[in-house]
């Protein structure tokens, strides 16, 4: 039949599919005499009107409209399912489970416990790994990132510019700058949004079009443009309620006036967060140098015919001709091409399927536990299954049935760990560190939810299988005799061996565990170079042109805070430790100056900084009052720069210049103690560092270096209990000064942390859950091979076995798995735990002390597992035992 | 449903049987009740033991090229549980067979 025809016979008569779709539902047993009644009903009325001349469209509806009640037929066929033979083994099953509430209720818990963990894991892993990114055809985006000798970095607008002009591998390329914030001022409340400032073709090149308004055009980025701004959907909403007459408006931000056109879609999102979103070549000025900061990241579209290695080799070829034509600053860049979810995600990909792989083997656990106790019960239910093979039973059915039983309890299980879940994704992503990309994206889906139920039913039939298989071939003779016999060699030893597992897994679990505690605790130790204890940190952003005033302003300001009670030293500063600082080049005068100058972190900061922070003085002096715009300038350097250029000499009197226009030479007058820039477990060399003196930057300087300026203060009490009084102070000052980002020093030496504390915890979670079911495991185990012995026992102790002769036997039975077990684990452990490698601080991945103390305390736990069901056996009554026969 | 008591629609549809429309959709016709609570009734009449059912003989079928068309009977226990029925809903006697009529289709 050609297609044209079939296509007409679909139409033709559509009552007819309708029914044999719907047939589908019906049970099969009923199927084709269910199909011809209705199909025939249909047909016979279908003739009928066609003698009577009255088949038309009309009656043809009638006919589809009856057709669709055949639906509530079908569905009502559906009771007579309870008589299919699945529903009997559901049935069968239910009963089986009601009437053992107790091992129903352990199987169902550890389930949950193993599938919830799992279902929470994966859709965070769906969530920030998995899922596409909301933009056109996401697959072709890509960054560039600059390379030189030693690290990537962002590469310089300049050079996007010439990349942009010269390539003929992308459909389009932009840069953006994100985490840029604005004062928005002039409608309501001052506020601190956050923003980014891009080329034109920012949202064409992600595929993304404005709900409302217009996107950028190229004239409006350009210097001197008209200013407009793109705004996000929730600000819109927030600030203006949604109002399609936003458009056009103006609004203020750092005091400059900017036109909105345009609204970004709900959920639009690019790496930070942004409200505000304006075209970067207004600021062009800004970014126009070409060998230092500020940097863009550069987002781009690959041509569909273009692969990454092509593009990135004629971008090579790029960096080439700049190479040469500006050696001063491009001297052996190149470029590296990165996917755009590579490098959103790269970061945390590892830690996150390391925990994926640690909560499948917690999953795995808990499966050989369950199929323990299934093994346990099906032992007792020997008889049964022989009954009802000798009655002719084929052992298919019988597999058929037991496995029914298993995915029940895994479904069951399932449910359970699905509100788990739920639960425990919210938990785990509320305590993930900040700086995880698309995690507010995380929640149990349909994704999650088919992830759930694929696990479900594999662990069903993982832990259902072999003591199904084993079950179903009973041995008639032995069974169907009176009298407990003991388990049969082969059950005992698929048991041991299950336990024996069980031990290796959780030891696993144990050791990479222990490693990320004991990496946490030596960063913990790590001497971070300050004190961060009762230290108040703000941000505050003074849009002020006259330098003269914005100096008076924060001379006044830190006097009037250092007035407040409970306040010890109040210093400003531009650049934190572990929260951001300028990186720029820089050389020690009198010396040839290298190709590739050094960089070191810069941080200007008012005379107070030092006691403030209380980072220690080691050599040379700090700064004093006497240090003013009118005298010499002075640098003081860590000692990490001192180590670095200064080995042999004395680098007080010494003079350091940085690598800048119009930079003067400063004299170093003083060495301080190194700080940890990048967090307490930063890796690698320490970074050099330097300090300029607030007080001496030019007026000239002054308005662009306190767009961003921290101001400290210890206190004496809890910090954050006087930030209202110092935010009282700022506004008593200049009430249009926001003031913000408002953290104690130890949150952010905290959240320099976060991320391994949560790895941390998490894995440290998992390995407790997955002891405490091992040692469940080796209990049930041991108390159930006790139980089988019992007249054994009694028959040794009525010949004359002391209690200890007991206990030594039976807790030597278990240690002997849980040795195996431990044996087995560390083996495991040597090989699976260098891939902790990367997030470990201070201990190797094979540290031995976390190897042995792992085996031993679980060892130790084992022992006391065994002791008690031992204890029982001791306590048989050889003369009830032998008259039990 | 316990056997002996029959809800008003299920009555109703046992009277258009005992009337002699014998197929499902000529009792939708006739009672002028949804497709979707005429099937249902009559799966459960039939489970009930009020009703039995056949199938059309091929041949007739076969001549108009379609399949055979199942029709419903009485059973004995079927007009019994009738009889009852129209104890209770008196407006069922009138509804009590004066003359057979040959089935029409409608569009009801």
């Amino acid at each position: 039949m050609t297609l044209l025809r079939r296509y007409k016979a679909f139409f033709a008569r559509p009552h007819l599919r309708l029914i044999a779709l719907l047939g589908l539902i019906v049970p099969r047993r009923l199927r084709a005499d269910w199909r011809q009644e209705w199909e025939a009903e249909l047909q016979y009325r279908e003739r009928l009107l066609a003698d009577w001349d009255r088949l038309n469209w009309r009656t043809k509806l009638d006919l589809l409209r009856r057709s669709l009640s055949a639906l509530w037929d079908a569905l009502w066929m559906q009771t007579y399912r309870w008589e299919d033979e699945m529903i009997q083994d559901l049935r069968y099953g239910a009963r089986m489970l009601l009437k053992q509430p107790g091992f129903t209720l352990i199987a169902v818990m550890t389930l949950a416990l193993g599938i919830g963990a799992n279902t929470a894991i994966f859709s965070i892993v769906n969530a920030v790994l998995l899922r596409p990114f909301p933009y056109r055809a996401p697959e072709r985006l890509v960054t560039l990132q600059e390379r030189a000798t030693a690290g990537g970095f962002s590469p310089s607008y300049p050079n996007f510019v010439d990349w942009r002009a010269q390539n003929t591998v992308f459909d389009s390329m932009a840069a953006v700058r994100t985490n840029e914030n604005f004062n928005f001022t002039g409608a309501g409340e001052p506020e601190r949004v956050p923003g980014r400032v891009v080329t034109a073709e920012f949202f064409s090149t992600l595929g993304i079009q404005p709900l409302v308004g217009r996107d950028f055009l190229a004239e409006d980025d350009r210097p001197g443009a008209a200013p407009v701004v793109i705004l996000s959907y929730e600000f819109w909403q927030r600030r203006f309620g949604g109002d399609p007459g936003t458009i056009g408006r103006q609004l203020t931000l750092n005091n400059q006036s900017f036109t909105v056109v345009g609204i970004t879609p709900a959920n639009f999102q690019f790496v930070a967060e942004a409200d505000v979103t304006l075209p970067l070549g207004l600021q062009a000025e800004r970014f126009r140098l070409r060998g230092r900061d500020p940097g863009v990241n550069v987002v781009a579209r690959l041509k569909p015919e273009v692969s990454e290695p092509q593009a990135e080799a004629e971008l090579n070829t790029i960096a080439a001709r700049l190479e040469q034509q500006y050696p001063e600053s491009n001297k052996g860049r190149r470029v590296v091409l990165v996917p755009l979810h590579e490098s959103v995600v790269g970061d945390v990909r590892q830690p996150l399927l390391i925990l994926l792989g640690a909560v499948g083997l917690v999953l795995l656990i808990a499966c050989a536990n369950v199929a323990n106790l299934l093994l346990v019960r099906a032992s007792s239910r020997r008889k049964e299954m022989a009954v009802r093979v000798a009655l002719g039973a084929a052992r298919g059915r019988i597999v058929r049935q037991l496995l029914t039983e298993s995915v029940l309890l895994a479904t069951l299980g399932a449910g359970l760990g699905i509100l788990l879940a739920l639960w425990g994704t919210r938990l785990i992503a509320a305590q993930l560190p900040d700086g995880i990309p698309r995690l507010q994206e995380a929640e149990v889906d349909l994704p999650a939810l088919l992830f759930t139920l694929a696990v479900a039913l594999l662990t069903g039939l993982l832990f259902g299988l072999v003591p199904a298989l084993q079950a179903s071939r009973p041995n008639l003779t032995e069974e169907l005799k009176e009298g407990e016999r003991g388990s049969s060699g082969r059950r005992q030893r698929l048991r041991s061996a299950l336990v024996m597992g069980e031990v290796a897994l959780t030891l696993t679990l144990l050791v990479g565990a222990g490693l990320l505690v004991q990496s946490f605790r030596r960063v913990l130790q790590v001497d971070p170079g300050f004190k961060a204890q009762n230290l108040l940190t703000m941000q505050v952003s003074v849009n002020n042109p006259d330098g003269q005033q914005v100096a008076s302003f924060f001379e006044q300001l830190q006097q009037n805070v250092r007035r407040l009670p409970g306040v010890q030293a109040v210093a400003v500063s531009n650049g934190l430790p572990m929260d951001a600082a300028n990186n720029p080049p820089f050389f020690i005068e009198g010396r040839p100056v290298p190709d590739q100058k050094p960089t070191a972190m810069r941080y200007t900061v008012s005379p107070d900084y030092f006691p403030a922070m209380g980072i220690e003085l080691i050599k040379g002096r700090l700064f004093t009052t006497g240090d003013t715009r009118n005298s010499p300038p002075v640098v003081i350097i860590d000692e990490a720069l001192a180590g670095q250029h200064f080995q042999n000499e004395d680098p007080i009197g010494k003079r350091l210049v940085q690598a800048l226009p119009n930079s003067p030479s400063y004299e170093i007058v003083g060495v301080v103690r190194h700080v940890e820039a990048f967090g307490l477990d930063a890796q690698g060399p320490p970074p050099a560092q330097f300090y300029l003196n607030f007080n001496q930057t030019p007026l000239q300087a002054l308005p662009t270096s306190v767009r961003r300026i921290n101001l400290l203060a210890r206190t004496e009490a809890e910090p954050l209990s006087l930030a209202p009084a110092v935010r009282g102070q700022v506004a008593a000052l200049n009430k249009d000064q926001a003031v913000f980002n408002v953290r104690t020093m130890e949150q952010i030496v905290g959240q320099s942390l976060a991320a391994r504390r949560f790895s941390m915890w998490l894995l440290t979670a998992f390995a407790v859950v997955a002891f405490g079911l091992a040692n469940v495991g080796i209990y049930g185990m041991m108390s159930y091979a006790v139980a089988q012995r019992t007249r054994e026992i009694g028959v040794r102790m009525a010949l004359g076995a002391q209690v200890n002769d007991v206990l030594r036997l039976v807790i030597g039975q278990g240690m002997r798995l849980a040795l195996a077990g431990v044996v087995l684990g560390l083996v495991g452990a040597f090989a699976l735990t260098r891939l902790l490698a990367t997030l470990l601080f201070g201990v190797g991945a094979t540290d031995p002390l976390t190897f042995a103390g792992v085996a031993a305390g679980l060892s130790l736990a084992a022992l006391v597992a065994c002791y008690v069901p031992a204890r029982r056996a001791a306590k048989v009554d050889p003369l009830a035992a032998l008259r039990h026969e | 449903m316990g056997k002996g008591f029959l809800t008003h629609a299920t009555a109703i549809i046992l009277q258009a049987v005992a009337n002699g429309y014998l197929y499902g959709f000529d009792i939708i016709d006739v009672t002028g009740l949804p497709g979707g609570t005429v099937y249902p009734a009559l799966r459960r009449l039939e489970e009930l033991g009020y009703l039995g059912s056949k199938w059309e003989k091929p041949a007739v079928a076969q001549q108009q090229q379609r399949p055979p068309r199942k029709y419903y009977e009485m059973t004995r226990d079927g007009r019994a549980a009738l009889a009852e029925a129209v104890k209770r809903f008196r407006l069922l006697e009138q509804a009590q067979p004066k003359k057979v009529r040959a089935p029409r289709p409608s569009r009801a």
